[in-house]
C-alpha cells in the first residue's frame, strides 16, 4: 500500500470514529455557542425594544465635562422621573462636535435639549433654525444680557478666562496680569500653552478678541504667540496639567479647570488677567447655555429639564461643584471661595457680537494658526 | 458578508465622493489634494508610522528570536505574558505613560538615579513619547507573526546551515532571510496600525492625519469634507500593507511540528545577546507595568473607588456590545478565513482585500456609519448599539479572519477529502465534522475580537446613541479631566474583563484542543 494511501486512510479512519461518535467534547460546546448568538441578538433588539417601550425620556447633548452634567442629569432624574439619555462630547472636540451633529439631524432631530458649555455656538446654532423657543419660569430673574431676546437660550452658571501659572518655575513678580504678556518676549519658546483655539471656549475667547479689539490686533496677538511657539494642545484640562506638571510655565485656561488644580494642593496660581488700568481689556465670562432643539422627540420632557437647568438651585449647586461656576443671577448662596460676577470686569462685547465674529475668527485661525 | 459588513459602509461613502466629483469636480479634487497643512499632518503620520514600524520590529522580532532559541521557566512566563499588551487598549498604554513621565515623575526620578540628576528629561507629549507608547502596544502582533515564521522554518535546513558557518553568520545568512517575509508583514500590520490610531496620539498631543479627520468632521459636520483629505493617506497604507503581506501567503516553508529549528543562541556576540536579552526586560516592562501602574494609582487591592458603581451601566454595556460584535465577527470571519486558505491562485489578492479594512482610520469608520445612519431606511437603528456592533465589526474582521486562518492552517487538508469520500449529508458534516474542526478557529476569533471591541475608541466616538455610552468613552472623556484614579479604576476594570475572558476561553482551549500558544 502507498504511502499516500495509508495516510489517506488513517485520516478516514478517524474521520469515521468523528462521524460515530455524537458525544465529542466538541459537540457539547455547541449549545453555549448557539445560546452566545442569540444572546447577541437579543442585545441588539433589546436596544430598540427598551427605547420605544420607556414612557418619559429626553435626549440631551452637553459639552458640559461628564464629570460635572452627569451627576446634574442623574439628580434630574431621580427628581422627576424623567429618563436621561445623554451625549458627552470629548475634550477634543467639544461644543463644536456637539453642534455639527445637531445640524447633521436637523431634518430630524434626535435630540431634545442643548446644554453647552458656552454661548457662541449656542448663538449661531439659533441662527441655523435648529432651537425653539421657551422662555422657562425658573429663568426669570437671570440677567437679560445672559438670555436670548427671542428666548431661543438660557445662560446660566458662569465661568471666566483666566491664566494658570506654575509658581515653582515662575517668580511672583513675573506672573502676567494680562494675556497680551504671554505673548512678550517674557517667555521663551514652548512655554506657554494654549487649547486649540478651533474648539470649545478657546474659540470662543478667540471670537471675543476678534470682537472687541478688532481683526488687526487680534491676528497680530495670535501671530505673536505663534512667534512664541505656543504649545496648541488639545483642551482647558490638558493645559491644566501641563502647568501642574511643569510642562510649560503658564497657560490660557478656564476657572474650573484652574480651580481643580488648585483644590488637589497643586503649586499653581489662578490670574483673572487684565483686570487693572494698565490692562484694561478684561475678561471673558462665558455662561453655560441651555436650549431646547426644534422638532425634538419628547418637548415636553425637553422644557421639565430646562426649568431644571436654569432654577437657582442648580447654579447654586454648580458653585458647590469642582468647577465653581458663578451664578449670573443675584442672591444665589455660594462658598467663599468663588468669586461674585460683579466683581470680575468683563470684555466690554456682547454675547451676540463674540457669536458673530466666530465664523471668521475661525477661518483665520484655522488658516493661519497652525499647529 | 466580510465585504458587506466591512467595506460596505465605506463603499458607500465613496460613492458618495464620487457623485461629489461628478457634480464639481474641482471641488471634490481640491479636498483630496493636501494642503499645506495636511501635508505636514500627513508627514507627521508616516514618520510616526516608520518609527513605530523600526522599533515595533526590533523589539517583536529580537524577542520571538529569543523565545524559539531554547526553553526553561522564564521563556515559559515570557510566552504567557507576551500577549498581553495586546489586551490593553492603546490609549490605557498612553494613561501609563502619562503616570510615570515628566517633569520630576518616575522615570525622572530613576534616571536621576542612573545618570545623575537634571541629565535626562522624560517628556509625557510629543513624538518619542508617541512612538514608543505604540511599540509597546503593537510589538506582540510582530512577535507572533515571526513566531509562526521560526515554527515554519525545516529545521534541517537549520542544522545544515549550522555545520557549515557559526551561529551568528547562520542567524545573518540563513534565519533573517527565512523569516523575512514574516517581519516584513509585521512591520507593514505595525505600519499600518500606527496610522490608523487616534487615541494615543490624541492623549501624548502629537498631531497627525487622523486627528484632523475628526476635527474636522466635528467642525464641518461633512463626511466627504472630513473624509477626502485623508485618501493619499489610506491609499498608502493599503498600498503598503498589500506589499508587505504580498510574501506570506507565497511562503511555502513548511516545518516539522515536533522538532524547533535549532537557533544556538549561546554562541552569538555579546551585543546580539544583550539585545535579545533586553527585548525580554521591554516585553515584560509593557506586559506587567500598565496594569501595575494602574492598581497602585487606584490602590489595589483596597476597596474599589466609587467611579466603578457610577459606571456599571457603561460596563455592562460594553461587554454585551464587545459580545455582540465578536459573534457577529466570527461569523463571517472563520468562513473567509476558510476562503483564504483554501483558495490557491488568488489566495495573496483575497488575503490582501481581508487587511484593507486595517488601513482605514477609525475615525473613517465612524463617519461612514454616521453618513449611513444618515438615511432613512436605517434610521431606526440609530437609537440602538446596531451602529456600534457594525463599526466594531468592521474594524476588527481582518483580526477575526487572521486568527482564523492561523488555526485552520494546522488543520490537515486530507481531512476535508475524507469528508468528501464518505459522502455525508450536510447538516451532517456541518454538526460532526466542520464545526468541531473549525471549533479552534471559531473561539480564537472570537476570543481575539471581543478583545480588541472592549477597547475600541476611535469609531464609537462618532456612532454612540444618546445614553448608549461605553467604558473607553467614558474613560477617554475622564482622561481629559484629570480624575486620575477613576480613570486607573475603570481601566483596571477593562483589562480585568478582557484577562478574565481570555484566561477562561484559552484554559478550554487547552482542555478541549490542546492549543498551544
Amino acid at each position: 500500500m502507498t504511502v499516500f494511501a495509508r495516510r489517506h486512510l488513517r485520516r478516514a479512519l478517524s474521520l469515521t470514529r468523528l462521524l460515530a461518535d455524537p458525544t465529542t467534547r466538541c459537540q457539547r460546546l455547541l449549545p453555549p455557542v448557539a445560546a452566545l448568538t442569540l444572546l447577541c441578538l437579543a442585545i441588539i433588539l433589546s436596544s430598540t425594544a427598551c427605547r420605544s417601550a420607556s414612557p418619559e425620556t429626553v435626549v440631551v447633548y452637553t459639552s458640559v465635562d461628564q464629570v460635572i452634567s452627569e451627576p446634574v442629569l442623574k439628580e434630574f432624574e431621580a427628581a422627576s422621573g424623567v429618563k436621561v439619555e445623554a451625549v458627552y462630547d470629548v475634550e477634543a472636540a467639544k461644543t463644536t462636535g456637539l453642534v455639527s451633529r445637531l445640524l447633521a439631524e436637523r431634518s430630524r432631530p434626535r435630540a431634545d435639549v442643548f446644554w453647552s458649555s458656552e454661548f457662541a455656538q449656542t448663538i449661531f446654532l439659533k441662527g441655523q433654525g435648529v432651537l425653539e423657543a421657551y422662555r422657562s419660569p425658573s429663568a426669570a430673574e437671570i440677567p437679560a444680557e445672559y438670555r436670548d431676546p427671542d428666548g431661543h437660550w438660557t445662560g446660566f452658571g458662569a465661568r471666566a478666562r483666566v491664566i494658570l501659572v506654575n509658581t515653582d518655575l515662575v517668580q511672583q513678580d513675573k506672573h502676567p496680569r494680562s494675556i497680551f504678556q504671554l505673548a512678550d518676549g517674557t517667555w521663551g519658546e514652548g512655554e506657554v500653552a494654549i487649547a486649540n483655539p478651533l474648539f470649545g471656549t478657546t474659540a470662543t475667547h478667540a471670537a471675543a478678541l476678534f470682537a472687541q479689539m478688532g481683526d488687526q490686533k487680534a491676528a497680530e496677538f495670535f501671530r505673536s504667540l505663534l512667534q512664541r511657539k505656543v504649545m496648541v494642545v488639545d483642551g482647558n484640562s490638558v493645559v491644566r496639567d501641563m502647568v501642574v506638571r511643569g510642562e510649560v510655565k503658564a497657560g490660557l485656561t478656564d476657572t474650573d479647570d484652574a480651580h481643580e488644580a488648585i483644590a488637589k494642593g497643586a503649586h499653581v496660581r489662578m490670574i483673572i488677567p487684565d483686570q487693572d488700568a494698565d490692562h484694561p481689556l478684561g475678561t471673558l465670562v462665558i455662561p453655560n447655555t441651555a436650549a431646547i432643539v426644534k422638532g425634538g422627540p419628547h418637548p415636553s420632557t425637553a422644557r421639565k429639564l430646562i426649568d431644571y437647568l436654569t432654577s437657582a438651585e442648580l447654579e447654586s449647586r454648580l458653585a458647590r461643584s469642582g468647577s465653581l461656576q458663578m451664578p449670573v443671577r443675584r442672591g444665589v448662596s455660594t462658598p467663599a471661595e468663588v468669586p461674585a460676577l460683579s466683581s470680575l470686569k468683563p470684555m466690554r462685547v456682547s454675547l451676540q457680537e463674540i457669536a458673530d465674529r466666530l465664523p471668521f475668527s475661525s477661518q483665520w485661525l484655522r488658516e493661519n494658526f497652525l499647529r | 458578508m466580510f465585504m458587506a459588513v466591512s467595506l460596505l459602509p465605506i463603499g458607500i461613502l465613496c460613492a458618495a465622493w464620487a457623485a461629489w466629483a461628478i457634480a464639481d469636480p474641482p471641488s471634490a479634487l481640491a479636498a483630496v489634494l493636501p494642503s499645506e497643512r495636511t501635508s505636514l499632518l500627513l508627514a507627521n503620520s508616516l514618520v510616526l508610522a516608520a518609527m513605530v514600524a523600526l522599533l515595533a520590529t526590533a523589539l517583536g522580532g529580537c524577542l520571538a528570536i529569543w523565545l524559539e532559541g531554547g526553553d526553561g521557566t522564564l521563556r515559559g512566563w515570557v510566552r504567557r505574558l507576551y500577549l498581553l499588551p495586546l489586551l490593553i487598549p492603546p490609549y490605557i498604554h498612553a494613561l501609563s505613560w502619562m503616570s510615570v513621565s515628566g517633569r520630576r515623575q518616575l522615570l525622572e526620578q530613576v534616571a536621576a538615579i542612573l545618570v545623575g540628576p537634571n541629565r535626562l528629561q522624560v517628556p509625557t507629549y510629543g513624538l518619542w513619547p508617541t512612538a514608543l507608547v505604540m511599540t509597546f502596544s503593537l510589538y506582540p502582533v510582530v512577535t507572533t507573526l515571526v513566531l509562526s515564521g521560526i515554527k515554519a522554518i525545516d529545521p534541517e535546513t537549520m542544522e545544515q546551515a549550522l555545520l557549515l558557518g557559526s551561529a551568528w553568520r547562520c542567524a545573518t545568512r540563513v534565519l533573517l532571510p527565512l523569516l523575512a517575509p514574516w517581519i516584513l508583514a509585521g512591520a507593514g500590520i505595525a505600519f499600518v496600525l500606527t496610522i490608523v490610531e487616534y487615541g494615543v496620539p490624541s492623549a501624548l498631543q502629537y498631531n497627525n492625519q487622523v486627528m484632523e479627520v475628526y476635527a474636522t468632521f466635528s467642525q464641518s459636520g461633512n463626511p466627504l469634507e472630513a473624509m477626502a483629505p485623508s485618501v493619499p493617506l489610506v491609499v498608502a497604507a493599503i498600498a503598503l500593507l498589500a506589499a508587505s503581506q504580498a510574501a506570506l501567503p507565497s511562503n511555502r516553508m513548511r516545518g516539522t511540528a515536533e522538532r524547533r529549528p535549532p537557533i544556538a543562541i549561546a554562541f552569538w556576540p555579546k551585543a546580539a545577546r544583550a539585545a535579545l536579552l533586553a527585548s525580554v526586560g521591554l516585553a515584560l516592562v509593557s506586559s506587567v507595568g500598565p496594569v501595575a501602574i494602574l492598581a497602585s494609582r487606584v490602590g489595589f487591592p483596597g476597596p474599589p473607588p466609587s467611579a466603578l458603581a457610577s459606571a456599571s451601566s457603561d460596563l455592562l454595556r460594553t461587554v454585551a456590545i464587545a459580545l455582540a460584535a465578536a459573534t457577529v465577527s466570527t461569523a463571517i470571519a472563520v468562513p473567509t478565513a476558510v476562503a483564504v486558505v483554501k483558495a490557491s491562485r488568488r489566495s495573496a489578492l483575497l488575503w490582501i482585500v481581508c487587511t484593507i479594512p486595517l488601513a482605514i482610520p477609525s475615525p473613517i469608520t465612524g463617519i461612514a456609519m454616521v453618513h449611513l445612519g444618515n438615511h432613512p431606511w436605517l434610521d431606526w437603528s440609530q437609537q440602538t448599539v446596531l451602529p456600534i456592533v457594525w463599526a466594531h465589526a468592521a474594524r476588527m474582521l481582518p483580526f477575526g479572519v487572521f486568527a482564523a486562518s492561523t488555526q485552520i492552517r494546522r488543520i490537515d487538508p486530507l481531512l476535508w477529502d475524507a469528508l468528501h469520500m464518505h459522502r455525508v449529508g450536510v447538516l451532517a458534516a456541518l454538526r460532526q465534522v466542520h464545526l468541531p474542526l473549525l471549533a479552534p478557529a471559531l473561539w480564537k476569533s472570537w476570543l481575539l475580537v471581543f478583545v480588541l471591541s472592549l477597547g475600541e475608541l476611535g469609531s464609537t466616538l462618532l456612532v454612540c446613541p444618546p445614553g448608549q455610552g461605553t467604558l473607553p468613552l467614558r474613560i477617554y472623556n475622564l482622561m481629559h479631566y484629570g480624575a486620575g484614579d477613576a480613570v486607573a479604576a475603570l481601566a483596571l476594570a477593562l483589562l480585568g474583563i478582557a484577562g478574565i475572558t481570555s484566561a477562561l476561553t484559552l484554559g478550554i482551549g487547552r482542555r478541549v484542543w490542546r492549543w498551544t500558544l
